[in-house]
């Protein structure tokens, strides 16, 4: 910028015996002030001899210590425009050429300032020249673009950007915008809204369609009543292919043109049944404001998940971004707005049995889904006399089951020697939350979690376990090894790994999964990055240290590769004993959602979550 | 030989499916395991798996289930890739046979026998062909696609391409390129036929690799002949196998059908096939109507245990193999030969090989239902005729001899 070039002028040329340098040639058109804090001088200027002429704004201000005002820069945004009817009049050529200046600068001040109080130089090279300002008026509406007949459309958007910059959504409340109706707008531009859900205090997730072939939008933002704005949807959103959209407007778009669209749209001041309005704005700079029906999101959130989810395509290059922009801010929204609108529980505590005095262990199992296998458990435990010192903690997790769980509770009670008590928190609290509920009224400082599903191969595994536990140092958490109905490994600790198809996701791995048992080495113990929380042993103080498991997870996934993973950080290790046996009838206690494809986006969710927790330390412990 | 370790790979498990391959392969395993020998048996799965494992254990510890399955049954390509290189890697790794034995990639993946050679590159790969899958896309059966099942003599991409109108020759070269990459890193590939090892030595095979083995009988005692009635002759006649188009049992249907009155009066077909339920409406109903038809002389009796195969072998006079494809070695001819059974066959391939004409049964013109009804005829008109040809059966190669072969000459 600014270096010399080959004059531009036909006319200057013309006159080269001018020995003098040129001057700078410069006209301002108009100085405005824009929604009364921004102002806006626009003109033309340009050298004949540079490529490029710089802009100075200055302010001069009264000065208590020297009676010479002081001029302070005032920091401004240029935009170049092209102008033909300057390149005419001049006779200039040269493509591209853009001699039309708007400078836009912020104005905090109450009173308008007089053209004395700012000074306009333009500067090119050596050379300088003081502009002669008019008085400030108001602009408003086409006036923004007044000498702008010739600019090209990405100038006008250009400006629009700057005034968005400059003065945020204020830029779509600029008095007399041209205002299309929803069948003007519709000519050009065709849409239509499947979902629009609002999480109140987080934000809004919209779905559809929108075809706009000719890219007539500039913007596209969802304003509420109260005049706050959600940012610029059409930038940042998730576009994607649909053809049924494509076949009943066929010929309006390429074949290419993808008119799927959601978005997620942060919106922290969200009112619960706030007033929302679609303001379509063109590169023209019209406005189009329509009225949208929100759908606010109540606290069970299963059909909202799925609608956030539906059209969240797992692969391609844009599926990470997706779901960091859209799909978990959306989820994550969704499960704190659940957890906060259900208040506090009201839990319940029933004791079967004798209660276990000064236990030596808790063990905390929680039910969701069927509860026969408390019977299943209760029946092996009662051969082991490790029971008579365990407070054995069923958490219902499940209200559906309430009703025949409890006399159920009380017939098996009745039938086996084995006491336990029964905690209900009212509602569905996830494996997380259960747990986490289990371990509040657990009175013993040891814990054991422990699935449903999860069934000893023989008597005093707790206490065999609890005493090679003493033995081993910097202890987190013990799991032992657990292997499936047909003797083939389930468990024997928890590793990570990436799949190609999921890009930069670390997801579980339980390696030797499905092999005989014969065909894997195994040690009496082993140290293990992770290990499952289907049977894990840990001490009471450690687990409330770090805060138990974490309840951001939905649905039962990496709770307890998290746990694991807070403690490796906090300095302790994970041990898997090779030597000791349970039985884990893995995923017969879960079948939550039958849509397999919904259940695998929420896992791929966790996972993603759990990365961004602890990409860098998995990092460490896999190299 | 008792540092071996052989790993045994089918594409099925018996107690999940009993076509012949499966059988073969899992008679094997059962016969090493029987003399003592360190083995494992990895079948291929449709079912699935507790907990997304690629691996469960059916029956023993042993014998392993593979919860694996194909995306591309042109180029044999794997469903799941990481099943291969993870999992499949790791048992290998884990149980470090000596020999693996494929039985069959189908299903599963020809990428099997790549990943043994990644992992183990010392141990010795051996490949047992059950049909022509390698040679020909149309399920490998050298048989044109088509109402007329024509016979194929011979591959070539261009002759395959025009079967397969929607794929290029050079899709067909790529594939043979392929497939003989792959099958480069076998040792030895074993046929229960000489007729298979003509055609795959035809097609490129090194004869050198190739060995007949025929697919070893368990030990039975041929049951003492049926006391016939006065004025009965032999006439049971019975189907053992699969029924599907390939396997002529219209054909057979057929030829019942136009036995002459007098004929019919002295004869009985007993069809102990599987699968009808799984085939075209269109030949289901062909069948049906055929069933009915001859309703008097003709019971379908519906699939079988090979542990009854003995109990049905004793109630026929006659095995009949009507197949309208080339066949291998059909397991139910050495199973009729051990239980001292005649055969009546098709005169092409596999069968015309293992059965030989007026000595151990007869052949009749492949698909000729007219043939078969007169070979039928003078099968019950002779009266001395079967007894001749019991006699001439040579007894059919051992389980113990099978599994011996394939670990002195093979392994």
């Amino acid at each position: 910028m600014g270096g010399k070039v080959r004059l531009f002028s036909k006319a200057f040329t013309n006159t080269a015996e001018v020995v003098l340098p040129d001057p700078v040639r410069v006209w301002v058109d108009v100085c405005g002030v824009v929604n009364e804090r921004h102002l806006l001088i626009q003109g033309w200027a340009f050298h004949p001899g540079h490529a490029e002429v710089d802009f100075e704004l200055t302010l001069a201000e009264e000065s208590e210590s020297s009676r010479k005002p002081k001029a302070t820069a005032l920091p401004h945004t240029v935009l170049r425009t092209t102008r033909l009817d300057v390149n005419k009049h001049f006779e200039l050529e040269g493509e591209g050429s853009q001699w039309g200046f708007s400078l836009l600068t912020d104005w905090p001040h109450d009173q308008l300032p007089s053209p004395e109080q700012l000074a306009l130089n333009v500067v090119a090279g050596q050379e300088r020249c003081v502009v002669e300002l008019k008085p400030f008026s108001t602009l408003s509406g086409e006036e923004l673009f007044g000498h702008c007949t010739t600019w090209r459309g990405e100038e006008k958007l250009r400006l629009k950007r700057a005034l968005h910059r400059h003065m945020g959504n204020k830029v779509f409340e600029i008095p007399g915008l041209r205002k299309l109706s929803e069948e003007q707008l519709k000519q050009k531009v065709n849409w239509h809204w499947e979902n629009l859900l609002s999480v109140p205090g987080k934000g809004l997730f919209l779905a559809g369609w929108l075809l706009d072939g000719q890219q007539e939008l500039s913007a596209l933002v969802i304003r509420t009543a109260d005049g706050t704005y959600s940012r610029n949807l059409l930038e940042d959103s998730v576009c994607y292919p649909r053809p049924d959209v494509l076949e009943a407007f066929s010929g309006s778009v390429d074949a290419s043109y993808q008119p799927g669209l959601y978005v997620w749209a942060d919106m922290p001041h969200l009112m619960e049944r706030a007033q929302l309005e679609l303001v379509f704005v063109t590169r023209e700079g019209a406005v189009c404001e329509l009225p949208i029906q929100q759908k606010v999101v109540g606290h069970d959130i299963t059909l909202a998940s799925q609608q956030v989810l539906v059209n969240f395509q797992i692969g391609g290059r844009d599926y990470e971004n997706n779901m960091q922009q859209h799909v978990g801010p959306a989820l994550a929204a969704l499960w704190q707005h659940r957890n906060a609108s259900l208040g506090e529980l009201e839990v319940e505590q029933l004791q079967f049995g004798p209660k276990v005095e000064s236990p030596k262990r808790s063990v905390i199992v929680p039910l969701y889904g069927r509860y026969d296998f408390l019977l299943h458990q209760v029946a092996q435990f009662t051969n082991d006399s490790d029971f008579a010192e365990t407070e054995l903690i069923y958490v219902l997790d499940d209200p559906r089951l309430y009703n025949e769980f409890i006399p159920f509770c009380h017939d098996t009670s009745k039938l086996f020697p084995v006491s336990f008590r029964v905690i209900y928190g009212g509602r569905n609290l996830g494996y997380a939350g259960a747990n986490n509920l289990g371990a509040r009224f657990a009175q013993a400082n040891k814990l054991v979690l422990l699935n449903s599903d999860v069934i000893p191969s023989a008597p005093g595994w707790l206490s065999r376990i609890e005493e090679k536990v003493e033995g081993l140092d910097d202890v987190g958490v013990v799991a032992p090894k657990l292997v499936f109905d047909d003797g083939t490994i389930q468990h024997v600790g928890i590793s990570f790994a990436k799949d190609p198809r999921f890009g930069d996701l670390w997801l579980n791995e339980h390696p030797g999964k499905g092999n005989p048992e014969w065909l894997l080495k195994q040690e009496a113990v082993t140290e293990s990055p992770a290990v499952t929380g289907a049977c894990m042993f840990i001490d009471k103080a450690l687990y409330d240290l770090v805060g138990g498991l974490d309840e951001t997870y939905v649905l039962g996934d990496f709770e307890d590769t998290d746990l694991c993973l807070k403690l490796r950080k906090a300095g302790y290790r994970h041990y898997v004993l090779g030597d000791e046996k349970l039985y884990h009838l893995e995923r017969q206690s879960q079948d939550l959602f039958d849509n397999r494809d919904w259940k695998f986006k929420i896992t791929l969710y966790n996972a993603w979550q759990h990365t961004e927790r602890w990409g860098d330390l998995i990092e460490e412990l896999v190299a | 030989m008792s540092e071996q370790r052989i790993l045994i790979v089918s594409h099925g498990h018996p107690d999940h499916s009993k076509g012949g391959a499966e059988v073969a392969a899992y008679n094997l395993f059962k016969e090493f395991e029987r003399q003592g020998l360190d083995t494992v048996f990895l079948a291929r799965t449709d079912q699935p798996s507790h907990g997304g494992s690629a691996f469960s254990t059916i029956n023993t510890d042993r014998e392993i289930l593979f919860h694996t399955h194909m995306s591309d049954f042109f180029l044999f390509q794997s469903g799941n890739k990481k099943h291969i290189w993870q999992d499949f890697r790791g048992l290998l790794e884990k149980y470090r046979p000596t020999v693996v034995h494929f039985h069959h990639y189908i299903h599963m993946g020809l990428e099997l026998i790549r990943e043994v050679k990644n992992t183990l590159p010392d141990a010795r790969i051996v490949l047992t062909l059950h049909e022509y899958l390698a040679i020909c896309a149309n399920n490998g059966q050298m048989v044109k696609p088509g109402k007329q099942m024509k016979l194929c003599y011979k591959s070539s991409p261009i002759d395959c391409a025009r079967c397969f109108p929607e794929r290029s020759a050079a899709d067909f070269f790529l594939r043979e390129k392929y497939i003989k990459s792959v099958f480069d890193l076998v040792d030895v590939f074993v046929s229960p036929s000489h007729f298979l090892i003509d055609r795959y030595k035809n097609w490129g095979i090194p004869e050198e690799k190739m060995v007949m083995i025929e697919n070893g009988q368990p030990e039975v005692e041929a049951p003492p002949p049926r006391i016939l009635a006065d004025s009965e002759v032999h006439g049971r006649f019975a189907f053992f196998g699969q029924i599907n188009p390939f396997k002529g049992v219209d054909v057979l249907l057929e030829a019942f059908k136009i036995l002459p009155e007098e004929v019919k009066e002295k004869v009985h077909l007993d069809i102990h096939g599987a699968n009808l339920e799984g085939q075209s409406e269109e030949f289901q109903e062909k069948i049906h109507k055929l069933l009915e038809e001859l309703s008097d002389l003709v019971t379908l009796q519906g699939p079988y245990e090979s542990h009854e195969v003995g109990r049905l072998m004793e109630q026929t006079d006659w095995a009949v193999i009507p197949s309208v494809w080339w066949e291998n070695s059909p397991m139910v001819i050495q199973e009729a030969f051990n239980h001292g059974v005649p055969m009546i066959g098709s005169d092409i391939g596999g069968m015309s090989e293992k059965i030989t004409a007026g000595e151990t049964g007869e052949t009749f013109r492949a698909r000729s239902a007219l043939d078969l009804s007169k070979k039928i005829q003078k099968l019950v008109s002779n009266i001395t005729l079967r007894d001749e040809y019991v006699k001439n059966l040579k007894e059919p190669l051992k389980m113990w001899d099978c599994a011996g072969k394939h670990v002195v000459e093979i392994y």
